[in-house]
């Protein structure tokens, strides 16, 4: 799921060589004149879009008056040889363009912007065009938000029904889970481990919470407070034996996943809690099934902590170091940084994200169930490798891990659309856990 | 091989290199690394293949080929890593593979060890076929490689630093194998650092520099000068240049350091500002073991250390670095690299406290000092975002060396600071330590390489099993009174 030539890690570079002095005067190769017809199709494509006759509010067609404009005014910038500024803007105006696609469930907007998009990418993204443009390699996320572009875009066109009514957003609800604890794996997988407890540590964290609320009424935050420190508890087990012990992840946390799974099973002595009438049920409702300005509490929730995940792992220290110990944990050591407590927290991290999504889940399903989220750490963890995280270590951003989780969620509704049978998603995941890590070996063996 | 072509992201590896080699001749390829000679290897063998340029092998063009293939037309390679199977007999490992089979289709052992040992015999090698290869020594194990090569009727053989784990001895019977060889109409093309070897087994020098030919010499018309100066491209002036610099106060100071498990006993050792002290020994002395129970790697046991006059308790590295030492480990992939991320992440791996605030990193403070670093050290990387992995080891090196750097230490410990690097980097890295030293810096130098430690020690100290042996003041220090120290011997 990379670009051609896509360069990991290029992000904040400064320019290598001096900007069009040197350019101004050759002509452009062809290459890069397909790039600038490209964007005077997406550009005429915007105001063409917003015509054709698909229910919008008149607010939408200035908006789309406005960014059509925006992205003449890249094809003009381009045309004045400002090659960089224009290539910005013209991502910009796309993107949006897209965005704005998806919102209004304009299909021709947001299928006509996708395609052209990965057409400039997968096509004309090459050294040449780069160095014609003065621009760099695209970091790697790009690739993937791609490959999520085009399976939206084909589902679009074949089953009109993805775009409207809110569907996305209904989609995003259910991914919400996934994409919550894959910032928890991401810096599990960075760090060079694993977690395969989460999904029981959803169902764990799901029945302690719904049973407090029914048999001590607890309120709301007392029953989120009690998940996330199941969680915690679960996480610093693994982290405790993983640092201090030094045993494989994979064991310890495939042990946990049996414990916890269990341990739900006997509070819960097997049946569904239910929390019809307690004094909290309002406000666990209010998790999945609310909005908060348009858009529902649980993606609020997944967005904060991709958010601060993403803050931590790119732009903090103790956030290098996490990728310094997945890189090489013996130069790690040796450049004294505290390897131990760093496994330790990101392991506990990982359990408390888990926790959190165990409360979202409940409150979706509306009770405490000891069989939730049975699968789920696959799923979690096919995302973060789908987005660009690698098992070996040192590699992967949040970023990369929720567009993987998107891409999980748009292929399970995706299935459902299409009508394939119920029974055959789990294989074709399976088939797209297997797809993703055979592309990780091929990206590392180039 | 002809006008051979290979680019690697953000390196050009190969530019325009041939190379010719005839039946029964021995061609040394040197040049520093980074030269481009693994690569040329790489194609040649199969596991590369050459952007542009042609291999003829017997007036016959070869296309597109795998390494079995190659294996196949008479091209077998030597790695310093062998690819052999250590439970197995040495036998079942020169015929991996091709075993020969019984009618009934399980492998015919007896005609595969009469095969093999034919082949031993022939090659005058003291082995017995049944043997296990787990219980050979190294140079024991590169015999059964070249038998492989033997069996497979191979007519240009490849070594890859073939004498670097061996010691003088067995050398000389591997370059004794290397002249029946040749006498046996064999091509061999072996590749090496160590430029004595060259002259004793080749029949003619072919220099690489920067993916380049740069030159091939008749053994009778070379001369090590020639051949250096080929390599680097320039002269090569004197190689040490020790400052005379005063030394200070002591900045280290060790007493009685042990640590049971790695067999360290009773080190006592100081260092004093502006000094190069060097660790001299065997191999399997126990140097390493001292240097990593000094820095905390590994936890003492008993000892007490003192940096620049003041007592520290060392538990971990951190504590060792917070207390002012640095270290470079003997192996810098496996211990001192992040070989996947970028140049500037690996400078300030240890020093990205001094670089945060609130726990956030300053990107622009660190891309200045990274920067500045890459311009003292003369790091040649194409940007600071260029992944260590693809840089060269004399410039992976001193990234790792850039990485002390940056946090200003009062004590460096370099274990091998040269190792596997080439004669230009080399000369870099000491004229950087008689830099350091100017500024203060004590630095204590394991080393093996004797010219190394003679050149660049103020002092010199001698580890046998796990415990100082003697000392040594730069005037007495010499090859013969280090080799007794080392050994014990009168």
């Amino acid at each position: 799921m990379t670009l051609p030539d896509a360069q990991p890690r290029q992000e904040g570079q400064a320019p290598a060589q001096p900007p069009q002095t040197a350019a101004r005067a050759q002509p452009l190769s062809a290459l890069s004149k397909q790039v600038l017809v490209v964007w005077l199709l997406a550009s005429a494509a915007l105001p063409l879009a917003i015509l054709l006759p698909e229910p919008q509010l008149p607010a939408s067609r200035l908006a789309g008056a406005l960014l059509g404009a925006a992205a003449c005014a890249a094809v003009g910038v381009a045309y004045a040889r400002r090659l960089r500024p224009a290539w910005h803007l013209m991502q910009a105006c796309m993107l949006a363009a897209i965005f704005l696609g998806a919102y209004w469930g304009n299909r021709w907007l947001f299928v006509g912007q996708s395609l052209l998009m990965i057409y400039l990418y997968f096509s004309l993204y090459t050294p040449e065009v780069r160095r014609e443009f003065d621009i760099h390699a695209a970091p790697r996320e790009v690739g993937v938000l791609l490959v999520l572009l085009g399976m939206c875009a084909l589902l679009a066109i074949m089953r009109p029904r993805f775009l409207e009514g809110g569907n996305l957003l209904d989609l995003a609800r259910q991914f919400s889970m996934v994409g919550i604890m894959a910032v928890g794996m991401t810096m599990v997988i960075i760090l060079g481990g694993i977690d395969l407890s989460v999904g029981s540590v959803v169902a764990l964290a799901g029945c302690l919470a719904t049973l407090a609320m029914r048999h001590w009424d607890c309120s709301i935050l007392s029953a989120v407070a009690i998940a996330l420190a199941t969680g915690a508890l679960v996480g610093l087990f693994n982290g405790t034996l993983i640092s201090r012990f030094r045993m494989a992840p994979f064991v310890i946390t495939l042990g946990t996943m049996s414990m916890a799974r269990s341990l739900a099973i006997v509070v819960t002595g097997a049946e569904q809690v239910t929390v019809k009438g307690c004094a909290a049920q309002p406000g666990l409702h209010a998790i999945a099934w609310e909005d908060t300005l348009g858009v529902p509490n649980a993606v609020w929730l997944m967005a904060l902590c991709v958010l601060l995940g993403h803050v931590f792992l790119g732009y903090t220290r103790t956030g290098r170091h996490v990728y310094y110990v997945g890189a090489n944990e013996e130069a790690a050591r040796l450049s004294g940084l505290n390897v131990t407590a760093l496994k330790w927290g990101v392991y506990t991290v990982c359990g408390v994200l888990a926790g959190l999504a165990g409360i979202v889940q409940a409150s979706r399903v509306a009770t405490g169930q000891p069989s939730a989220g049975m699968g789920d750490e696959l799923r979690v963890i096919a995302a973060v490798i789908i987005g660009g995280a690698s098992f070996t270590g040192g590699v992967g951003t949040v970023l990369g891990s929720l567009l993987g989780a998107a891409i999980m969620g748009v292929l399970r509704q995706g299935l459902i659309l299409l009508g394939v049978e119920a029974n055959w998603q789990q294989f074709v995941e399976g088939g797209v856990i297997i797809g993703a890590v055979a592309l990780d070996m091929l990206r590392r063996r180039r | 091989m002809r006008g051979m072509h290979k680019a690697f992201p953000g390196v050009k590896a190969l530019d325009d290199v041939s190379l010719e080699v005839w039946p029964g001749e021995v061609v040394a390829l040197v040049g520093e690394n980074g030269a481009g000679k693994s690569t040329l290897i790489k194609i040649l063998s199969g596991c590369h293949r050459a952007d542009a340029g042609e291999i003829i092998l017997d007036g016959r063009r070869l296309e597109r080929f795998s390494p079995q293939q190659a294996q196949a037309m008479g091209i077998s390679v030597i790695y310093q890593e062998f690819n052999l199977a250590p439970p197995l007999s040495v036998a079942e490992n020169v015929f991996v593979g091709r075993q020969p089979r019984t009618p009934a289709g399980t492998i015919a052992f007896g005609r595969m060890r009469a095969a093999t040992q034919a082949i031993l015999d022939e090659l005058r090698l003291p082995l017995d076929a049944r043997r296990l290869v787990q219980t050979l020594s190294v140079a024991e194990q590169q015999m059964v490689e070249i038998a492989k090569a033997i069996s497979f009727r191979a007519r240009i053989i490849v070594m890859d630093e073939p004498t670097a784990a061996l010691t003088e001895r067995e050398t000389a019977t591997l370059f004794e194998l290397v002249r029946r060889l040749k006498r046996q109409g064999v091509a061999v093309i072996y590749i090496s650092h160590r430029l004595q070897e060259v002259f004793a087994v080749a029949d003619r020098v072919v220099v690489l520099r920067d993916g380049r030919n740069a030159g091939s010499l008749p053994i009778a018309a070379a001369t090590v000068e020639k051949v250096v100066r080929l390599m680097v491209g320039r002269e090569l002036k004197e190689m040490y240049r020790k400052p005379a610099v005063p030394a200070g106060e002591p900045v280290l100071e060790v007493r009685g350091l042990s640590r049971a498990a790695s067999r360290v006993r009773d080190v006592s050792l100081s260092v004093r500002a502006g000094e190069i002290v060097g660790l001299a020994g065997l191999v399997g002395a126990g140097r390493t073991e001292i240097a990593r129970a000094l820095f905390g790697v590994d936890r003492a046991d008993a000892g007490t250390v003192r940096v620049a006059g003041r007592e520290v308790t060392i538990r971990s590295p951190r504590d060792a670095i917070r207390a002012g030492l640095g270290f470079v480990p003997e192996n810098r992939k496996e211990q001192g690299l992040f070989l996947m991320m970028a140049v500037r992440e690996n400078v300030t791996a240890a020093g990205l406290d001094a670089l945060s605030r609130w726990d956030f990193v300053r990107f622009a403070a660190e891309r200045r000092l990274v920067g500045a670093l890459i311009d003292q050290l003369r790091i040649r990387t194409p940007s600071q975002e260029q992944e260590v992995q693809y840089l060269s080891g004399g410039n992976q090196q001193k990234v790792v060396l850039a990485r002390w750097l940056a946090l200003r230490p009062r004590v460096l410990v370099l274990d091998e600071p040269t190792r596997g690097i080439d004669v230009g980097a080399k000369a870099e890295i000491y004229a950087l330590m008689g830099e350091l030293v100017r500024q203060g810096v004590g630095i204590l130098m394991i080393s093996s390489e004797l010219p190394e430690i003679l050149g660049m020690s103020d002092r010199v100290l001698v580890v046998r099993a796990g415990a100082l042996a003697g000392e040594l003041a730069r005037e007495q220090a010499s090859q013969e009174a280090i080799i007794r120290l080392a050994t014990g011997g009168q």
